[in-house]
């Protein structure tokens, strides 16, 4: 007797299954290290670079938020921003009337009282005198000739000439004058007094009466009135820049270089130190090939390139807060010293930029959306109890700028994760049917372990151990892999889109849980629920290879199919849980190589067809239609004519910025239909999105006023991706409330040269509309090539295994067939043909619901974001997948062809035993 | 011997049918026989006659419609099926007409297998050289014969010491010598070792090696005999 305890000696079969099988093991492996890996890399660099973002505030102080002033504010006005109070704006616009009202009043009430009285008394006066003059003349004529006897008629006739002599006279006159600055003066005097306190009160009252309108419009619009308000101090920073060209093929936004807001991180070279020198962003810098050392040109001048740093407010270029993507090709930030500033910025349009900082920091996102809606309150209120106005107001929370590339990167996680997990579940499933078919290979030697006394769990372990082992080993792999090799790759994938800081690789237990500890789960779970579900037979089943429970099905009645037909059906039928599996694989790797191949016959769609879309190759929009001299800006350009644009927003799944156009009647550029009143055209992509339809009412919204407009849709029209309303330019004016000649600029079809580049706010041209399409083709394009191929070896990977299985499962009856003098041709046809026929349907089935289920993501995915770019696929890009698939197909066919040539023909006899 | 020696495997009434309906077959019809301690029994009869059934139900891998079996006092259907499988870990062995070896083991591996499930298993060295493994000890079993598996096999279900060895026609797979072979080695396990045997064969030429045949037809004991002159495997001839 030996009294050692033995190990199980089960335990020995692992490797050496391992090794038996090794091949399959070994792409298994490879495929989750790569998958592990890649998921690995992406949330260890993800993870690290979210604790980067976080430092952000506090390492390079992040602003929370900026407002831009129309003019340069003043001290005063910045202290009471500060202060985070609201201000009285009752006590100020009253105030401020009442002031108005008391300088212009008196000139105002007189000029008008005196019009309106010296007519009046004019006409009195003159009947009132004139009738006692007569009178008076009768009068003395009656005196005259009293006694006289003369006959009345002759009287009269005397009176009459009398009077007329007199009215001749220059004592009429005299008379009429003194007596009319006597009673001219009294009355006056009176009528005056009386008619002043009246008018004043009036007007006093309809001022009243205005404010209060005002207020209460101001009160609602912005909750002025919240119980919950809390003034939130803030401290303010300067931060004025300028745009400018860069080397005439970038716009470059350039501030100053600030040592207490918005800090750049140096990533080459320094920052300036004098007139000349300029650092700018690093992206931008190394997609346009710009180095430290480069003369580049900005808004004229030559300024050498000194350093390339990432600023904290700009982790993306967004040149514009309603952009949809960031634009690190085409648009640039910089810092110059502030003699440099001055020398750029010199008649040019400085935007007066204030950053703010909570002086004390919000504790979360939900007490900062606060903080910001209170000093969003105070700002508005503030600013309009002063002589400025606001341009923009931007809390960081919304400023796309800053927020973009932690959601983004935020978004990709989850993204990986979620693939990870489908990728899994199905190598898990591949697990799951492999040992079923293991299971039912080894049911004799089951069945007499289990007859020997080996208890389930003990079995079920056993057969659990190899896809455990597999998947802890590809997650250790994949994990170092992941912090070492990929993570790299991932950080260079998003350093080539984001203008990030400088970050350190941190350990994370939630990457780990992620990649290692939930595959590890997901593959358990599958596999004890199908082997425990597999091994809940008696051992004398086992024994009895009897492996299907409850009452044995007959065979499926086959119609008078030829033999071969038959024999592929009973394949199918034997096989469909692996079919089934493959089926599921093979269309989620086409749903995502459906993906890979949309994404950039969008963009190129896009780039090929906004030409004929766009109504004119020149936007030209005015900061005002007028001069400094007050004239109204021409242009000679016989190519321009006048347009309006506005930015009004609409209320969808998010706000959306809608841009309503007002064209020329007969307009060169834009054919408008014939509108009725209140009536427009909308673009398509406007409709689109929101599902809107002609004969709708669109509702649009001013950002910073009350005020909204309804507007009923009569046509909808192609407009190269623009979200806009359009209508001709008179309604336009009506419907904005201004000048009759009022316009915001001009479109034309070549450049708008002669107008000074001070009254213009920018240009817009299809290269702007296209900036987001590039950026997004600059970003993705060549990631999205790989991934496509990457698709294609996932799909070839799970062919190979799931038809593996099924020739494994059928060597004897392969070799059978060979015993009985079948050609390997013959058997390969047998066993490949009825897995070809399920490829191609299961293909098919793939492209086209991969495209329609596509169609339906991508919608979901671009209403939540501005913009707008409807789903398209190249017909030929159909194909191609079709085909890429099935040549991976073909090659795993040949390779199983292959195998079923080497199964040897005593297998059968072997099995016998 | 005591009574319970006496009875140390009891078959009382036992009865088996399969199916239902007109398509039931009742294959044990009312089984009633003992084994003492230590004994080689065989029980013998023809395809049909209900032995590997009645060596299945022994073995606590099926069960009986009615009556019982019990093994040292403890009545086997009375056991649920976490009993029962420690019942066969602990004191079964099992010994198939095919060897049902576990391909990428090696011989002693093979045997580890069995051993593992024994708190004090025989010494694995020794008994490979008692079943005259020791040379082929590292040898996958597609290495070896037929008649070298099935003494893996034996190997595999005595490792144990159980105190019952199942043998389900043992030699049903063997030609002449190699049988011969291998009834040798279960009588010399039986002799060295002291376990009780049951052996289910058709080969009538057996009986002279046990010590009680048991023959059944139709699902019933046609006759339960002892036998008082066995003779040595080696000398038997059919």
């Amino acid at each position: 007797m030996s009294g050692k305890a033995i190990k199980n000696p089960l335990l020995k079969r692992v490797p050496r299954e391992f090794i038996g099988d090794w091949k399959k093991y070994i792409i298994v492996t490879l495929f989750l290290v790569v998958m592990i890996g890649a998921t690995a890399g992406v949330y260890v660099a993800n993870i690290s670079m979210m604790s980067a973002f976080d430092t952000l505030e506090e390492d390079y102080i992040l602003e929370d938020g900026h407002f831009e002033l129309k003019s340069k504010s003043d001290e005063d006005l910045l202290k009471a921003i500060a202060t985070g109070d609201m201000a009285d704006l009752r006590t100020y616009y009253t105030n401020k009337a009442y002031n108005e009202l008391e300088e212009r009043f008196d000139e105002e009430f007189k000029s008008e009282f005196d019009s309106r009285f010296n007519e009046e008394f004019d006409i009195q006066f003159e009947d009132e005198f004139n009738t006692t003059f007569e009178k008076q003349i009768e009068q003395m004529v009656r005196t005259q000739v009293e006694g006289a006897n003369l006959p009345e008629e002759q009287i009269v006739l005397m009176v009459e000439s009398a009077i007329e002599e007199a009215y001749a006279s220059e004592d009429y006159e005299e008379a009429y004058n003194e007596a009319y600055n006597f009673a001219y003066d009294e009355a006056y005097d009176s009528a005056f007094e009386e008619a002043y306190d009246e008018a004043y009160a009036e007007a006093l009252a309809e001022i009243d009466s205005e404010i209060e309108k005002e207020i209460s419009d101001a009160e609602e619009r912005y909750e002025l009135n919240s119980e919950d308000f809390e003034a939130a101090p803030v401290t303010i920073y300067e931060n004025f820049f300028v745009n400018l060209d860069e080397n005439s093929e970038s716009r470059i936004r350039v501030f100053t270089y600030q040592t207490n807001v918005n800090l750049p991180c140096i990533h080459e070279g320094r920052l300036p130190s004098n007139a000349n020198e300029i650092a700018i962003d690093r992206m931008h810098a190394d997609n346009r090939g710009i180095n430290v050392g480069d003369i580049i040109n900005i808004g004229g001048r030559e300024m050498e390139v000194v350093g390339l740093i990432s600023l904290a407010n700009y982790t993306t270029l967004h040149e514009s807060n309603t952009d949809t993507m960031f634009n690190a090709l085409t648009f640039d930030v910089g810092l110059v010293t502030e003699e440099g500033f001055e020398l750029l910025s010199k008649d040019r349009n400085i935007h007066y930029m204030y950053s703010w900082i909570y002086n004390s920091d919000p504790a979360d996102k939900i007490s900062e959306k606060t903080a910001g809606d209170n000093f969003l309150k105070a700002l508005i209120t503030q600013v309009a109890a002063s002589d400025n106005e606001i341009e923009d107001v931007l809390p960081a929370y919304v400023n796309q700028a800053i927020t973009f590339a932690p959601e983004d990167v935020g978004g990709d996680m989850a993204m990986v994760g979620v693939l990870l997990y489908i990728f899994i579940g199905i190598i898990a499933f591949i697990f799951a049917v492999t040992i079923s078919s293991t299971i039912a290979k080894e049911a004799s030697v089951i069945g007499t372990l289990r007859a020997s006394g080996y208890t389930k769990s003990e079995l079920i372990w056993h057969y659990m151990a190899m896809p455990i082992i597999v998947t802890l080993l590809s997650a250790v792999v994949g994990n170092v892999l992941g912090y070492t090799l990929l993570k790299e790759a991932v950080k260079s994938l998003y350093y080539n889109s984001y203008s990030l800081p400088v970050f350190k690789t941190l350990w994370s237990s939630e990457a780990f849980v992620k990649t290692t500890l939930i595959p590890l789960v997901l593959v358990l779970i599958v596999n004890l629920v199908v082997i425990t579900y597999k091994l809940r037979l008696s051992p004398l089943k086992f024994l009895r290879h009897d492996l299907k429970s409850g009452k044995k099905r007959n065979a499926l009645e086959l119609p008078n199919w030829k033999f071969f037909t038959r024999f592929r059906t009973r394949i199918l039928s034997q096989n469909r849980a692996n079919y089934l599996i493959l089926a599921f694989g093979v269309i989620f790797v086409m749903f995502l190589m459906t993906f890979a191949n949309a994404m950039p016959d969008t963009l190129n769609h896009i780039k090929d067809t906004i030409g004929d879309t766009l109504f004119a190759d020149y936007q030209v929009i005015l900061k005002t239609d007028e001069d400094d001299d007050g004239n109204a800006i021409t242009t000679s350009n016989p190519d321009a004519e006048k347009f309006s644009i506005t930015g009004l927003i609409y209320k969808g799944e998010i706000d959306e910025e809608i841009s309503v156009y007002g064209f020329m009647n007969e307009s060169k550029y834009f054919e408008l239909p014939g509108l009725g009143e209140g009536e427009v055209v909308i673009s398509d992509s406007f409709a689109d999105k929101y599902e809107i339809k002609v004969g709708d009412v669109v509702v649009l919204e001013e950002e910073y006023e009350n005020v909204s407009y309804e507007f009923k849709v009569a046509y909808i029209k192609e407009a190269s991706n623009i979200m806009g309303v359009f209508v001709d330019i008179e309604s336009y004016n009506e419907i904005f409330d201004l000048d009759e000649e009022s316009f915001s600029g001009f479109l034309s079809s070549t450049p708008v040269e002669d107008v000074a580049e001070k009254y213009i706010a920018k240009t817009i041209t299809s290269e702007d509309l296209l900036m987001q399409v590039n950026q997004l083709d600059h970003s993705m394009g060549g990631m999205l090539d790989y991934f496509g191929y990457v698709c294609v070896i996932m799909a070839a990977v799970l062919i190979y295994l799931l038809t593996k299985i099924i020739i494994e499962k059928n060597e004897n009856a392969i070799s059978m067939t060979k015993i009985l003098g079948y050609r390997p041709g013959e058997i390969a046809s047998l066993y490949l043909v009825s897995t070809t026929w399920v490829m191609l349907v299961v293909e098919l089935f793939a492209v086209f619901a991969g495209r329609i289920l596509m169609g339906i993501v991508w919608k979901i995915f671009l209403k939540s974001m501005p913009g707008w770019y409807p789903f398209y696929m190249e017909n030929m890009s159909t194909v191609k997948i079709f085909v890429l698939v099935f040549l991976a197909f073909l090659v795993i066919m040949f390779f199983d062809y292959m195998r079923i040539r080497r199964i040897p023909m005593d297998e059968a006899l072997k099995r016998v035993e | 011997m005591s009574e319970q020696e006496h009875n140390f495997l009891k078959v009382v009434d036992l009865k088996k049918g399969f199916g239902s309906g007109t398509s039931r077959q009742e294959v044990l019809r009312g089984m009633n026989f003992a084994v003492a301690k230590g004994e080689f029994c065989v029980l013998l009869g023809p395809s049909g006659s209900g032995k590997s059934t009645l060596l299945n139900i022994i073995g606590g891998i099926d069960g009986a419609d009615s009556g019982y079996i019990s093994i040292d006092g403890d009545k086997l259907e009375e056991m649920d099926e976490k009993t029962l499988t420690n019942y066969r870990r602990k004191h079964l062995g099992y010994v198939f007409q095919l060897y049902n070896l576990i391909p990428n083991l090696t011989v002693k591996e093979n045997i580890e297998v069995g051993a593992y499930l024994s708190d004090n298993p025989l010494d694995i060295d020794e008994l490979l050289a008692t079943l005259g493994l020791w040379d082929h000890r590292n040898k996958l079993p597609n290495q070896l014969s037929g008649g070298q598996q099935q003494r893996v096999s034996i190997g595999r279900a005595i490792v144990k010491n159980p105190d019952i060895l199942l043998c389900d026609e043992p030699t049903g797979a063997l030609d002449y010598n190699t049988s011969k072979e291998i009834l040798k080695l279960i009588e010399d396990v039986n002799q060295k070792y002291g376990n009780t045997i049951i052996m289910v064969t058709h080969n009538e030429a057996i009986k002279f090696m046990a010590d009680q045949v048991v023959k059944l037809r139709d699902g019933v004991v046609r006759s339960s005999v002892h036998n008082d002159e066995k003779v040595s495997a080696m000398e038997l001839e059919w």
